[in-house]
């Protein structure tokens, strides 16, 4: 199956000579979660503006449904109407005097009427969580509202792929979860994701798929389970195994869990392995 | 954020329509300084009243943010009460009346100024303008500009307690020195964020025109007919009292 984005020899050197992305190869499947896990500073952020044709590489060529991409004024809205992008920094995107107006944005550039905007805007609010935010002004939230404001704003645009920088950098725990959640119903509504993230954990838990960045090219790519275990590919991108993993691996050679056991998304689906394993812990 | 902004967007008359809150305020304003200080004293009461009982404006905060000012007043006031020639100090001919009535005036055109300030935040009074027939070039930056305060408001405040914690205010020298960095760094930084921001907004579809979906109340029959009600009682009693 063709990947619903496919980026192949991307280079790109920023103004002073420094290059950021260098030849980068990327296939971005359809309808899945992709974590693009890398150190900081390693050019992911660049390479996010590369696939909503924010920045135009030197060389290189991203196809979108097969289709390749042109920077046209013409085409480069359509690619980000198809294409969201939500910053890592949510006060550089939200302008707004209040969040309903803010989300309300993107509908009206694409040129719909007020009242499918509205609707837009309603439903978008609705997907966050954050309907009951609608009036507050944006500079009147806290960093974790403004970051699903932020995503609402994106999304209020319904793209077929949506981007999210470093998506749970500086939220507290229980952001985390609502922004995770509210991704994973997107997610099931059949929208593509990509996140940059440094957290290998947090990759580990959602993603399904995971490419690893370094030096400006992605030295790997594949499912996250088979990716994120490979302690060699890893170790290449200056990145540690998921703590669930490595916990998983060194049962298995204990014998404490089996070995044909499937790896532990979760802290739950680990004490099912357990317990699956050890009937006395399962009975306690 | 300013107290005063976080009251203009909380207070109960936040949602009230725009027309009738600036026709009450700058309504009351004229009547102030055109008629007699005894409409003067009028309109501050009902300033007041419709602030602090209307709109439930931290009565903390109303009288607060008039101190500065009443304090510049009392000052002025001195010097016309009071008359210094060859025989020292003395009490200047008409001088209570003339102050009485700067007084009455100055305290009436603060109550509306800050009644609109306190009720109306600072984005619906630039958004009025825009319908009003400013360009909506004009608008849009000064929009821009009110979003823009609090983030940089923010970074300032971020840094000088930074620059606190490292002794940044140990000396006065010292505290000029560190105000200057701040000045100095905030620039780079707005100029980076205004860059990112660009990038934000084109990748949510920006062709040139910040349109967004506003929901106002518009201004009732009813409404404005109690306040031109209310202005028509006070210029009668400013005219005939």
């Amino acid at each position: 199956m063709t990947p619903l984005m496919d980026v192949s020899g991307l280079t790109y050197r920023y103004p002073g000579g420094v290059t950021a992305l260098d030849g980068l190869d990327l296939r971005i499947p359809r309808g899945r979660k992709l974590a693009i896990l890398g150190p900081n500073g390693a050019g992911k952020t660049t390479l996010l503006l590369h696939l909503n044709g924010s920045l135009r590489p030197a060389s290189g060529e991203i196809r979108l449904d097969g289709a390749r991409m042109s920077y046209g004024r013409q085409a480069l809205n359509d690619w980000r109407r198809r294409v969201g992008l939500v910053l890592q920094d949510a006060d550089d995107q939200l302008f707004a005097a209040s969040v309903a107006e803010d989300v309300s944005f993107g509908p009206l550039n694409l040129g719909l009427g007020e009242d499918e905007a509205r609707q837009r805007v309603a439903e978008a609010l609705a997907a966050l969580n954050i309907s009951h935010l609608a009036d507050r002004p944006t500079h009147m939230l806290s960093f974790g509202q403004k970051k699903r404001a932020a995503i609402a704003g994106a999304i209020a645009m319904r793209p077929e792929i949506l981007m999210l920088d470093e998506p749970t950098a500086g939220l507290d725990q229980q952001g985390s979860a609502l922004l995770t959640e509210a991704l994973q119903r997107l997610s099931d509504a059949g929208t593509t994701l990509i996140f940059t993230t440094h957290e290998v954990d947090f990759a580990w838990s959602f993603a399904d798929e995971a490419a690893l960045f370094r030096n400006g090219g992605v030295i790997a790519q594949g499912p996250a389970t088979e990716l994120l275990t490979n302690e060699r590919a890893l170790a290449e991108a200056r990145l540690a195994p998921p703590l669930l993993a490595r916990l998983a691996g060194a049962l298995k050679t204990r014998g404490l869990l089996a070995q044909d056991a499937a790896p532990p998304r979760t802290v739950d689906d680990m004490l099912v392995l357990i317990a699956e394993r050890s009937p006395a812990y399962a009975g306690s | 954020m300013s107290p005063i902004d976080r009251e203009a967007h909380l207070n109960r008359w936040r949602r009230k329509p725009l027309a009738e809150k600036t026709l009450l305020a700058l309504g009351l304003l004229v009547l102030a300084l055109a008629l007699k200080p005894a409409a003067a004293v009028l309109v501050a009461s009902t300033m007041s009243a419709a602030a602090l009982v209307g709109a439930r404006v931290s009565p903390r905060l109303w009288f607060g943010c008039m101190a500065a000012p009443l304090g510049f007043l009392a000052v002025g006031v001195v010097t016309l009460a009071l008359r210094v020639d060859a025989h020292g100090i003395g009490l200047a001919p008409g001088g209570f009346a003339e102050a009485g009535a700067l007084v009455a005036r100055s305290v009436a055109g603060l109550t509306c100024m800050l009644f609109l300030a306190l009720t109306t935040p600072a984005s619906d009074l630039v958004g009025g303008l825009g319908r009003l027939g400013l360009p909506s070039e004009i608008v849009d930056l000064a929009l821009l500009m009110y979003r823009f305060l609090f983030i940089l408001g923010d970074s300032a405040v971020a840094m000088d307690a930074a620059q606190a914690a490292r002794l940044g205010h140990a000396t006065a020298r010292r505290r000029v020195m560190s105000a200057g960095l701040i000045a100095a760094n905030l620039l780079p930084r707005a100029l980076d964020r205004a860059r990112r921001m660009e990038i934000a907004l084109a990748s949510r579809g920006w062709r040139g025109e910040m349109r967004v979906l506003a929901d106002r109340t518009a201004a009732t029959a009813s409404g404005l007919a109690a306040i031109s009600a209310t202005l028509a009682a006070i210029a009668l009693v400013g005219l005939f009292a």
